[in-house]
């Protein structure tokens, strides 16, 4: 099951019929947690679930045992326990020999067939528990405690369905503030939702899905197409992978506001960026921001000098690629960001910019992330390089290909004006009567139904 | 828009596309809960997909088979440019990102139109013969390979339940439909055998309908490829292969897929089965009569 699916759908309705009617905020509150809780147990079994809910007793013991002791050294622990355990679930495949012998050497013999499987969402909620671990101990020494949240409530921000599979990551004091104030249906958000849900639906089912069919046997066998098509396929892959999680995040802020919750923004318009460190602040944002504030910052950020800066940028951005996978080319993807960063930092240390050349900074960023992602999408390292030999293939000029070319930079060229189109179509949809709303809906999506691809998708950002 | 009209609308546009598209809805529960709710309800209105009334060529339109690729002692004698065509389920698209780019490096030619959530069971769902058919009538292929299985071990329509015998004849006769039309357009098949997943009930069911598969294909002198003696040694699922004090891991996360070194071992088992011959080679190699995929007694329609 997905958000895509059917059953899905049908739960999420009973469940907000129920909840709406609900006036008293505790009992919401419960009643959240418990569909939080059926939802995960619904998309990734009970395992899954179970492991949730011993992380958040362990991270509940951790917050009362900073809260307690107030020192830099029992956040930290705590801290290092929690990556520990994100690391043992994400890298096992990779050290279970390693980890066998150590626990073999201390008398305890594993079967060589004990797999342990990386539990689903497991990356967004340790990292959303580093951010309550870090605001509790914050509070603390400010003096205060009100951020020491009851176990109920720890739970329900862990196990937060619209974030729980693939964020955005949301901080702590963001989640529990709204979680403690009383929910109030916003009659002026209805609109937005339904756009939000359009959206959504739009980019992951239609486009990325088609555009996925179109590079898919391209990227899997390069050698065999022309450059504009490897061309063609590296442009589309950049698109698929916005529409895949943009589209994502546009769902389930749908899902969050439908129950008096907002999320973080993620995306904003990142193709339009002006330069790489631009390209940081509109994509993912709720992981960049993450990485500033708990990797480049307490390495010492821009404090410590010119050379050490980039030092924290290139650590800070090998994290971030290996976070997403434990393969030598999203090492590379991740470091290839972060040399990107600081030849920006070197540019503008010698005060050398591209600024008054129109759209040039901003073609230049799009071409050097869309080449990025080739080592984000394949997972070894000779496939990438084979990708990229494969532009030595010469073949007949394909006029279709060049028009799609050509079609394809003034999507790009137009992209650069749809800053607003979100607001505007909510504004067109709000000139819409209510009683007319679900005819339109349902036609739009009768068009998108029609002619989306067979299947269900899934989300590529789901598997990290 | 308050609460009342918001929830409304939302019902109301779930309600439409659940009328709208009732059949692709149909399609997708029978094909994840092995419940068809319109054969159920209307069984006048819903199509005859256990039909076992099948096109079948004309004896007398089958061209003498080509020299190569041909089967001799379990191996497969090819040429370079010899052509792949794969089909299956997403266990065959696990396959294909290995055995694709292993295949083009001994320059054949290959084709993969995999497709996730497919089987034999569901065809209103996907139906591969006719898929099959189509592919092979608009391009030639000397090699169809075969990974299929893992979602079909279920009851077909509302009483035609696994393993009894309207259940086995209607399936014997889909693996047959693949089979002569491989055989029509005088193309080899090299059929996989499923392996064995976590699921234990499904894994329970795979063996019948692995020996369906074995049964068919070698009886038809093609090649049936078994993948559980690396798969599942003692008869049990492993997700872990040890070689020389090393695990090597074969299975994804959900106990059914394959990593991508569990990929390369299976693309591994059809490769080291290739002979290739050199193109320009004009040997007098005697085919296996018995072997030779022109077997016309192969070519009878399925029993009505």
């Amino acid at each position: 099951m997905n958000y895509f699916s059917i059953e899905f759908s049908l739960i999420f309705l009973i469940f907000l019929a129920v909840y709406w009617n609900l006036k008293n905020l505790v009992v919401q509150n419960t009643l959240l947690l418990l569909f939080n809780y059926i939802i995960i147990f619904l998309f990734g079994g009970i395992n899954v679930a179970i492991t949730l809910l011993c992380y958040s007793i362990f991270i509940h013991f951790c917050a009362l045992f900073i809260n307690h002791f107030k020192t830099k050294f029992f956040l930290l622990m705590c801290i290092s326990f929690s990556v520990l355990i994100l690391c043992f679930f994400k890298y096992y495949p990779d050290l279970k020999d390693f980890l066998e012998d150590i626990l073999s050497f201390i008398g305890i013999h594993l079967s060589h067939q004990t797999n342990i499987i990386l539990p689903l969402g497991i990356s967004f909620y340790t990292f959303a528990s580093i951010t309550y671990l870090k605001s509790v101990y914050d509070n603390k020494t400010k003096g205060f405690n009100i951020h020491l949240e009851s176990f109920e409530n720890l739970a329900t921000y862990l196990s937060f369905f619209p974030t729980f599979v693939s964020g955005p990551i949301m901080r702590s004091e963001f989640f529990f503030t709204q979680l403690r104030a009383k929910r109030i249906w916003n009659n002026s958000y209805a609109n937005l939702i339904f756009i939000l849900l359009l959206f959504g639906i739009v980019k992951k089912i239609l486009i990325a899905s088609h555009i996925e069919n179109y590079t898919s046997p391209i990227l899997q066998s390069p050698q065999d197409f022309s450059t504009i098509k490897l061309l063609l396929a590296i442009y589309g892959y950049s698109l698929q992978i916005y529409c895949d999680f943009s589209g994502y995040i546009n769902l389930v802020s749908a899902f969050a506001l439908m129950i008096g919750f907002t999320l973080p923004p993620n995306f904003n318009m990142p193709y339009i960026a002006r330069n790489l460190k631009d390209f940081w602040n509109r994509w993912h944002i709720s992981l960049s921001t993450f990485i500033r504030d708990f990797i480049y910052i307490p390495l010492g950020g821009n404090k410590k000098g010119f050379f050490a800066t980039q030092i924290f940028v290139l650590i800070a951005f090998g994290i971030s690629g290996i976070w997403h996978g434990n393969t030598i080319n999203f090492l590379i993807w991740g470091l290839l960001h972060g040399f990107g960063i600081v030849i920006l930092n070197a540019l503008k240390y010698y005060n050398i910019h591209l600024k008054n050349i129109p759209l040039l900074p901003k073609i230049l960023t799009f071409n050097y992330v869309t080449f990025c992602w080739i080592f984000f999408y394949y997972p070894d390292f000779t496939n990438a390089l084979s990708f990229l030999e494969s532009f030595k293939n010469v073949a007949l000029i394909e006029t279709f290909e060049i028009y799609l070319l050509l079609f394809g930079f003034c999507l790009f060229i137009i992209y650069q004006f749809m800053d607003n189109f979100l607001n505007h179509c909510v504004k067109l949809l709000e000139k819409i009567p209510n009683i007319l709303k679900p005819a339109f809906i349902a036609c739009v999506l009768f068009i998108i139904f029609k002619y989306m691809p067979n299947g269900i998708p899934n989300f590529i950002y789901a598997s990290f | 828009m308050r609460f009342l009209g918001f929830f409304l609308t939302l019902v109301v546009v779930f309600v439409f596309n659940i009328i709208t598209f009732h059949k692709s809805l149909n399609n997708y529960i029978e094909q994840k809960y092995h419940i068809n709710i319109l054969a159920t309800f209307f069984p006048s209105n819903s199509s005859n997909e256990i039909s076992l009334t099948q096109e079948t060529q004309s004896l007398q339109d089958i061209p003498p088979a080509p020299k190569y690729p041909h089967i001799k002692d379990g191996k497969i004698i090819l040429k370079p440019q010899t052509s792949f065509l794969l089909i299956g389920d997403s266990m065959m698209q696990g396959i294909a990102i290995s055995l694709v780019p292993q295949l083009k490096k001994l320059n054949m030619q290959v084709s993969n139109i995999a497709k996730q959530s497919t089987g034999l069971t569901y065809t209103n769902f996907f139906n591969w013969p006719k898929k099959l058919e189509e592919e092979l009538q608009e391009r030639e292929f000397d090699i169809i390979v075969v990974m299929i299985g893992a979602n079909d071990p279920w009851t077909i329509k509302r009483n035609i339940y696994f393993k009894t015998e309207e259940w086995n004849a209607i399936y014997t006769d889909k693996i047959q439909s693949i089979l002569q039309s491989a055989k029509y357009h005088q193309a080899l098949v090299v059929w996989y055998e499923v392996p064995l997943v976590k699921n234990k009930k499904l894994s329970a069911r795979l063996p019948y309908l692995n020996s369906l598969y074995q049964q068919n294909v070698e009886s038809s002198n093609n090649l049936f490829l078994q993948t559980n003696q690396i798969f599942a040694p003692d008869g049990n699922y492993i997700a872990f292969l040890q070689e020389e004090n090393k695990s090597i891991s074969l299975r994804a996360n959900d106990g059914i897929h394959f990593t991508r070194s569990g990929a390369k071992i299976l693309a591994n088992l059809l490769l080291e089965r290739l002979e290739i011959l050199p193109d320009e080679e004009e040997d007098d190699l005697e085919l296996d009569s018995s072997l030779s995929n022109n077997d016309k007694n192969d070519l009878q329609p399925p029993q009505q």
